[in-house]
């Protein structure tokens, strides 16, 4: 991955890299703390399964946290997300391995800003996509001020 | 036409607003949601890196505003799966008795920066019903600002609620 990606690097069907996690137990734990988040369906295995779920389930919004992880390591200090959209169409759980990535899925320049579209998603091992969504990220463009060839006189 | 769930009590409830409530951004919650999320991004915890970055120091991850969505509560105002009985976020009463999270959208506007004090405010500007496969379900759609201590918007995140 370049340490900083350029508007110029990127066209449609791009594809965006691969970010695995696999939430931990503890992770969750983490992330229910920092959230204050006391629902018990993500750290009580036995309350999981009397609710109906096969065990503890990761947050909704930790996938969130991840597919931003993916674009903001993707497009490095010097771009900006712009927008994220995300949905949790499947359940996903505890010790599961999960795949952040995506595809640009359109580019423009707009203000001489340098903008990509991109679709991302959430899957597991079974390449189920449990988490559907997009993105906008601002990209920095390569110099344009290359001096103009000097006109043939 | 079927008959609708939707009473006028319910969507008497579009454009209601919760209690706007602060996020103070420390240096300490910005790492602890860093590691909570396992985003090693040196610009949320290495103040020196965030220094040299275009940034000028040290931010937060796009979603750290999401950390204190829950209001802290005693153990005695939660219910037996552990949600506060009402959020911050309150939801109309209906008939139906799951509540799912349906979809995120989010604008980032200026980054949120170490030390910054936020302020959220969230209004419920849709509430609709769709048949699904099991039944009806009641959207509700809620639009939350964050503006930062200089009144700059820093994020816009309209969230959707399914009841079913």
């Amino acid at each position: 991955m370049p340490s900083r990606l350029y508007f110029e690097d990127v066209a449609t069907g791009t594809a965006l890299p691969r970010l695995e996690k696999t939430p931990s137990n503890t992770l969750l734990f983490l992330y229910s703390s920092i959230t204050w988040n006391p629902q018990r369906i993500h750290y009580d295995k036995d309350f999981s399964r009397a609710a109906g779920y096969r065990d503890i389930v990761v947050h909704g919004p930790l996938r969130g946290a991840f597919l931003s992880q993916l674009l903001t390591g993707w497009i490095g200090a010097h771009g900006t997300l712009k927008k994220l959209s995300y949905a949790n169409r499947d359940i996903a759980y505890v010790n599961e391995k999960l795949v952040c990535t995506g595809v640009v899925t359109d580019t423009w320049v707009e203000a001489g800003k340098g903008y990509a579209a991109c679709e991302v998603w959430v899957e597991n091992d079974a390449a189920t996509r449990l988490t559907l969504g997009s993105a906008t990220v601002v990209l920095p463009r390569r110099a344009t001020s290359a001096p103009e060839p000097a006109p043939s006189a | 036409m079927a008959t609708s769930l939707l009473t006028d009590e319910i969507l008497g409830w579009i454009g209601r607003e919760a209690e706007p409530w602060t996020i103070e951004v420390t240096a300490l919650d910005v790492k602890r949601f860093a590691v909570a999320t396992d985003d090693p991004n040196p610009l949320y915890t290495d103040a020196e890196a965030a220094r040299d970055s275009h940034f000028g120091g040290p931010i937060a991850p796009p979603l750290f505003y999401m950390a204190p969505l829950t209001e802290p509560l005693p153990e005695r105002d939660l219910r037996p799966d552990g949600l506060p009985y009402t959020g911050r976020l309150p939801i109309p009463p209906t008939p139906l008795p799951r509540l799912m999270d349906g979809g995120t959208d989010i604008e980032f506007f200026v980054p949120i920066r170490v030390g910054d004090t936020l302020t959220a405010r969230s209004t419920i500007v849709d509430i609709y019903e769709k048949q699904g496969r099991s039944g009806p379900l009641i959207f509700v759609v809620r639009e939350t600002t964050y503006t930062n201590q200089h009144g700059e918007t820093v994020v816009v995140e309209k969230g959707s609620s399914i009841l079913r």
